[in-house]
């Protein structure tokens, strides 16, 4: 049986189990409000409904795109021929304090694009009065343009591009961060693509993290790029509503000048400039062919200010563009859900604390998310879990990652939870965020305690809950009632989940791979 | 120091870079390769020992440039 009949097969068969769990636990809640003696008992059932239901949607929403991504992405083969006319394009790096060496690497393998038309410019957006004069310096020494960032300077990356938009004249611009290498093809392969269609605002190639032999978190961190990269943009670039992802990208000068260059009042600029280069009518297209590698977050501190500002940035952009997501005709309704389901997506943190509390609400107070019979709620929950697993590790095995990295990557989520919670927040209430970059000097062996205090509470709360629930089920010999046993288990995985990764860390630190 | 003198020495600091550059790429590629996809153990063991002989010869190669 071919693969895409077997992913088709398995995920009607996941919407069908899901169907039957969303219809029981409508009529449990619903149930369960009726019986139930208390406000509190009342909200927790809602709460956990609604974190249940948002779960829902996305895996749906990911299954839809993995059956695009399979039965209709068809990546772009154009590529120049020697004698061809090579129009202009500027490479832009932008730098902000970066260390030298780093620099220097990108610039070295820039200069090695396979590419005749083509200039390196070094937007030097440094705070430090030395590190412009060594950066500077690089760029005499290795002959590429470098272009100091006037002051008084304005929004980050974003603003720097503004800067240079102002003079630029080549029809197209690449960008890469100051850490990501490009291949020799980058531009042969994505330029004819621009060319031949003139429709077309930019297109966004893969980000592949180098470090991750020897960085654990980069390494987990890969893993979600990768479900992101192999399936969600394909399937987003089908529904022409693929965004841009900050580097790796070749963009249409015109398009960008027609928004007004990127938008600056966003920390996720990539986002929000896609969104209305979209809303102007510009198609974006993903191209899944990998054309830099880059280093992925250092450590766990690197990697919550990167996700916070991601959520952030995403999940603020999308609430502001709401109404006109809902309402728009500029925006496709297939457009729309998409953008909807990924700014959405950084609610997770909030609706994964619902979901890690319940359980231990209900083994420490005797608070139930919904009254049923356990037997009743295994017959549910059983196929939907069973199938939605299927699902997810079948689109693993077809593309060859090693399914196991999946627990680290869970692992890595899970205890990114206050992050992403702390991020959907101040994106509701409007709470302003700054442009952090990342570190790239950051020690990989280190584990930021001081950020995982809500972390440690949940581990703690969650081994006390075992205890008691134990004592509870096992002591006072209430052997009947699985709805305790059942509460264990999730405790317990939610503990495993969230302990795991920082072990994972620790017993990595400094370590070295063998290749 | 002469023009010849000076422009060796840049030739040698340029070779330098790019071994790097070979080393690094090579790293990544194979570093994303070997730890995100699945291969047969016995191809595994023959990709790592391949992608280490290289790095060796290379970092061998950078060493010797520096000494000169």
């Amino acid at each position: 049986m071919r693969r895409s009949k077997l992913i088709f097969l398995i995920g009607l068969s996941f919407i069908a189990t899901t169907t039957i769990y969303v219809i029981f636990r409508i009529i449990t809640s619903f149930e369960s409000i009726q019986i139930s003696q208390s406000y509190i008992t009342d909200v927790s059932i809602i709460l956990f409904l609604l974190a249940e239901f948002f779960i829902l949607i996305q895996s749906v929403g990911y299954f839809l795109n993995i059956l695009r991504s399979i039965t209709l992405y068809k990546r772009s083969e154009i590529s120049y021929h020697d004698d061809e006319k090579h129009p202009a394009v500027d490479i832009l790096i932008p730098v902000h304090d970066e260390p030298e060496e780093v620099l220097l690497k990108t610039i070295v393998a820039a200069q090695h694009i396979d590419y005749e038309n083509y200039r390196i410019v070094i937007l030097d957006n440094s705070s430090k009065e030395d590190a412009m004069q060594r950066v500077k310096a690089l760029c005499e020494d290795r002959n590429v343009d470098y272009f100091a960032v006037p002051f008084p300077r304005h929004g980050a990356k974003a603003g720097a591009i503004n800067e240079y938009l102002k003079l630029l004249r080549a029809p197209y611009i690449a960008v890469f961060d100051s850490d990501y290498r490009p291949s020799r093809d980058f531009l042969k392969l994505t330029v004819p693509q621009l060319e031949t269609d003139s429709s077309l605002g930019f297109i966004q190639t893969p980000q592949f993290y180098g470090n991750l032999n020897e960085i654990a978190v980069s390494r987990a961190a890969q893993m979600q790029q990768s479900i992101f990269y192999e399936y969600i943009c394909e399937g987003k670039s089908i529904q022409n509503a693929m965004i841009m992802c900050g580097t790796n990208l070749l963009i249409r000068t015109k398009a960008l000048r027609s928004v007004g260059g990127f938008d600056e009042s966003s920390v996720t600029e990539d986002f929000s400039t896609a969104l209305s280069m979209i809303q102007k009518g510009w198609r974006t297209r993903y191209y899944n062919h990998t054309t830099a590698f880059g280093d992925g977050p250092r450590n766990l501190r690197e990697f919550f200010r990167q996700q916070y500002r991601w959520g952030r940035g995403t999940l603020g952009k999308v609430l502001s563009l709401l109404p006109q997501l809902i309402f728009s005709k500029r925006f496709t309704r297939a457009q729309s859900l998409e953008f909807i389901l990924s700014g959405s997506y950084y609610l997770i943190g909030l609706v994964w604390m619902i979901l890690l509390i319940m359980p231990i609400v209900y083994l420490l107070f005797d608070i139930p998310s919904y009254m049923s019979d356990p037997v009743f709620y295994l017959w549910a929950y059983t196929p939907y879990f069973l199938f939605s697993m299927v699902l997810f590790f079948q689109t693993l095995f077809i593309r060859h990652y090693v399914p196991l990295d999946w627990i680290k990557t869970q692992s890595l989520t899970l205890l990114t939870v206050p992050v992403y919670a702390r991020a959907a927040i101040d994106a509701i209430f409007n709470r302003k965020a700054t442009f952090q970059k990342t570190n790239k000097d950051a020690s990989p062996d280190e584990i930021p305690w001081d950020e995982l205090g809500v972390q440690i509470v949940l581990i703690v709360l969650s081994v006390a809950a075992i205890v008691k629930g134990s004592i509870r089920w096992i002591v006072a010999g209430r052997w009947i009632d699985l709805a305790i046993p059942i509460n264990i288990f999730w405790c317990g995985f939610h503990l495993f989940l969230l302990v795991y990764f920082i072990f994972y860390v620790y017993k990595r630190r400094g370590k070295k791979s063998s290749y | 120091m002469s023009t010849k003198g000076a422009a060796k020495n840049r030739a040698i600091k340029e070779v330098i870079v790019l071994e790097e550059l070979f080393l690094d790429t090579l790293s990544f590629k194979f570093g994303a390769t070997m730890n995100l996809y699945t291969f047969e153990a016995n191809k595994r063991s023959e990709i790592i020992s391949f992608v280490d002989q290289l790095k060796t010869i290379t970092k061998e190669n950078i060493k010797l440039l520096n000494q000169l």
